[in-house]
């Protein structure tokens, strides 16, 4: 790693003046966020406010336009490669071969991550019995159920073991069970001193598993503290739900004229 | 149900119409309409030259007239029989919308009637877009008698349409839902080059009996003393003009395509199910791991080679691209045995093989790159964009540079110079077309690998003009004159080049 790439090296993940347009819409204005290394980042906002598209330029798949993104100190600007190695990205839809087994998927996606083969093989079936799809390893994927694809996708984004896991919408479409199992996995990875961010719609999630949430809108971080320092600043006795529709709702209204 | 209008039979139509026709209308606007305008003109200025022979005379209803449009009947008939079959177990099968359409206020019989018209429609617009020039120009020139080849050819495509529909039937009954769709492809590409094969299976002979059989042939065709008011000649009759016939042929047609309409809707109201039911076969649970391979080009391999290979739909449309390549083999058997060939047969053969190659080189790539089911995971992986292109360039390219090189080592038993000549080409072929299709092919699902061209025109065009340009510089160094093959080789570099530099940018 080139040391003249590392900024902030305390943080898990810092982005400073993150900018992101498409055509007229701009996605992301000038977004500074901090995530500590080692908690579990809840990122809220309404449909459209910019949390995938923050995402995915922290993931290396879409080029920002101005700003400057710090995981774990290395630039993930200057050196995508160097980020990339330590960092894992998983979407809504689970991405995933339908023609592939869930053996061969993971043997596949530790072969891009360059996990040496012994060490993959023995996360891999670690992680299969830990999301009960050990009996499954040597069906297609084509065959899988939503839950199981979303499992056999999130087995994929940990063989390599990153420091920092970004979920967008991780229990979407997941029945109780298998979010239960999801949700155990991911407090167990925290407990082990990995990072995560997710992005949820479910509230619930964030307000239950989340050490800090943020709230985008519009592209800008709106608020960000834990559940109890947002329902300070929105008023006592208020649900996440409340806090967040008043926040959104405030943020969104036009400033009045001087 | 009414018959127009939202809710309507015509409703229904419209939409699957549209849908068969749908290609993308995005950035490429332009490039789409110059081509559709070049491809116009093109057309028309054929139709106009076949317009002005034929507008000379009359049709004649003489026995050899009637014979000889038979056969040209019977060739566009097996090419609509192909396109029909191929258009009908699509329909069923990869367009996904059939939970959809089954569960609207729609009788599953109108669906399924709906669906074998719009396979119909397209097959018959197809051809009759083909001859629009020379029916326009008939017009123009007055020669109405002519203009019945029109109202004939969408017969011809309403019989052909049915046969197709009552062959899927007759497959999904016999093998089932799972083969039908693998099996349809295959012999509606085998029907639609069925006279082209034919007519290359001479080949086998050696030349002296070859001849000798063209001559007995052109000698019973001349002795066939079928009366020209035969019932055998009444679709020639028709394409002729002759009023009754026309009349007789059109309701002929009609009725059939509507027997086959019926049954079809009628057993595939209950085969729908079976199709929407139909789930991936589950493999048995072993306790046993096998170890994981490294590296992240073979990763890479692996996976697009393991994709390919577990899709027979796929797989078996890109193998029929071969087809084109066995009248090859008739001509390097014959060879072989007559001891040698000419040098513009060399040319020829090895330009064929490095078209053929680089034709299968882009359709791989295409799978391989622009198909690619999971490219966010891919692109967030810490592999340099240029690798995983070259990984998957070359998944794309290996097999075809064997099955080249066999085809190379055919032609290099006989000439050592030429058959080195070939592979060289072949693979040059293969690799320029696979980066083509790497800068500028649009990301597409694999279900629509057939609709592929549509989707970048750049890419289309781009392709065509370097397999050309490889084809003729190897078919030119394989005949003997090498210092020529530098022009167009030079020329496909150079439009590799161009390509290359205006390759799309990642967002």
């Amino acid at each position: 790693m080139n040391p003249a790439t590392v900024i902030n090296p305390v943080s898990a993940l810092s982005l400073r003046g993150l900018t992101k347009s498409f055509g007229e819409k701009q996605a992301v204005r000038s977004l500074d966020l901090d995530v500590r290394a080692g908690e579990l980042y809840a990122l809220l906002g309404p449909n459209g406010a910019g949390k995938t598209t923050t995402l995915r330029m922290v993931a290396g798949l879409l080029k920002a336009d101005g700003g400057d993104i710090g995981i774990f100190g290395v630039n993930a600007i200057a050196d995508p490669k160097g980020a990339k190695r330590i960092t894992a990205w998983l979407p809504d839809e689970p991405m995933l071969y339908d023609k592939l087994t869930a053996w061969e998927y993971l043997e596949f996606v530790a072969g891009l991550w360059g996990v040496p083969p012994k060490i993959a093989k023995a996360r891999a079936q670690e992680l299969l019995e830990l999301l009960d799809l050990w009996q499954h390893k040597d069906e297609r994927c084509e065959g899988f159920s939503r839950g199981m694809k979303q499992k056999a996708a999130l087995a994929g984004a940990l063989i390599h073991e990153p420091k920092l896991l970004m979920l967008d919408e991780p229990l979407t479409g997941l029945d109780a069970a298998i979010a239960r199992q999801v949700k155990d996995l991911l407090q167990q990875r925290v407990r082990d001193g990995a990072t995560i961010i997710l992005t949820t719609h479910i509230l619930e999630v964030a307000e239950r598993m989340a050490h800090r949430i943020g709230i985008i809108t519009d592209g800008r971080l709106v608020a960000e503290g834990t559940l109890a320092e947002l329902q300070a600043r929105a008023g006592v006795g208020m649900s996440l739900e409340d806090v967040f529709l008043q926040l959104t709702a405030d943020a969104r209204r036009p400033e009045p004229a001087a | 149900m009414t018959i127009r209008g939202l809710g309507g039979f015509l409703f229904l139509l419209g939409h699957e119409i549209r849908l068969a026709f749908r290609g993308r209308k995005d950035a490429q606007r332009g490039a789409r309409l110059l081509l559709m305008g070049f491809l116009g003109l093109a057309l028309f200025g054929i139709g106009w030259a076949a317009a002005s022979g034929l507008s000379q005379f009359e049709p004649s209803l003489t026995s050899p007239v009637l014979l000889a449009t038979s056969a040209g009947i019977a060739f566009v008939a097996t090419l609509m029989l192909g396109h029909a079959l191929i258009a009908a177990t699509d329909a069923v099968y990869t367009r996904g919308d059939l939970d959809l359409l089954l569960s609207s206020p729609f009788s599953p019989w109108t669906v399924m009637t709906v669906r074998a018209l719009g396979v119909a429609v397209q097959v018959a617009t197809t051809y009759m877009v083909m001859i629009s020039g020379l029916l326009i120009s008939l017009a123009i020139m007055g020669a109405w008698k002519w203009l019945a080849i029109g109202p004939a050819l969408i017969g011809l495509a309403l019989i052909t349409t049915g046969g197709g529909l009552f062959v899927a039937m007759a497959l999904f009954a016999t093998i089932g839902p799972r083969a039908t769709r693998v099996a349809a492809q295959v012999i509606g590409a085998f029907v639609g080059a069925s006279i082209f094969l034919a007519f290359q299976s001479q080949h086998f002979l050696p030349r002296a009996e070859r001849e000798d059989a063209a001559n007995a042939f052109i000698e019973r065709v001349m002795q066939v003393q079928m009366p020209a008011d035969s019932p055998l000649f009444l679709p020639a009759r028709a394409f002729l003009g002759d009023s009754q016939p026309l009349m007789i042929w059109t309701i002929a047609s009609v009725l059939f395509f509507a027997a086959a309409a019926y049954l079809f809707s009628r057993r595939f109201t209950a085969d729908a199910a079976a199709i929407l039911a139909l789930g991936p076969k589950r493999r048995a649970f072993s306790a046993r791991t096998r170890p994981f391979r490294g590296g992240v080009m073979m990763s890479l391999v692996r996976k697009e080679w393991r994709l390919i290979a577990r899709d027979p739909v796929l797989l078996s449309q890109i193998l029929l691209q071969l087809i084109y390549m066995i009248p090859l083999v008739f001509v390097l058997y014959r060879s072989s045995n007559e001891g040698g060939m000419s040098a513009g047969m060399y040319g020829l053969m090895a330009g064929a093989i490095a078209a053929i190659s680089a034709s299968l080189a882009g359709s791989l790539a295409w799978i391989t790159v622009s198909a690619e089911d999971a490219p966010d995971l891919v692109a967030a992986a810490p592999v340099e964009r240029r690798h995983i292109e070259r990984g998957k360039l070359f998944a794309a390219v290996w097999p075809v540079t064997l099955l080249a090189g066999a085809a190379a080592l055919g032609i290099a038993r006989i000439d050592p110079i030429a058959g080195l000549w070939t592979i060289a080409g072949a693979i040059a072929a293969s690799i320029s077309n696979g980066l083509v299709g790497v800068w500028h092919q649009e990301p597409g699902a694999r279900k629509d690998f057939r609709r592929r061209p549509r989707a970048s025109w750049t890419a289309q065009l781009g392709q065509a003009f370097v397999t050309m340009s490889w084809a003729g510089a190897t078919g030119l160094a394989a005949a003997g004159l090498p210092v020529l093959a530098i022009i167009p080789a030079v020329i496909a570099l150079g439009v590799l080049v161009a390509l290359g530099e205006s390759r799309r940018k990642p967002a």
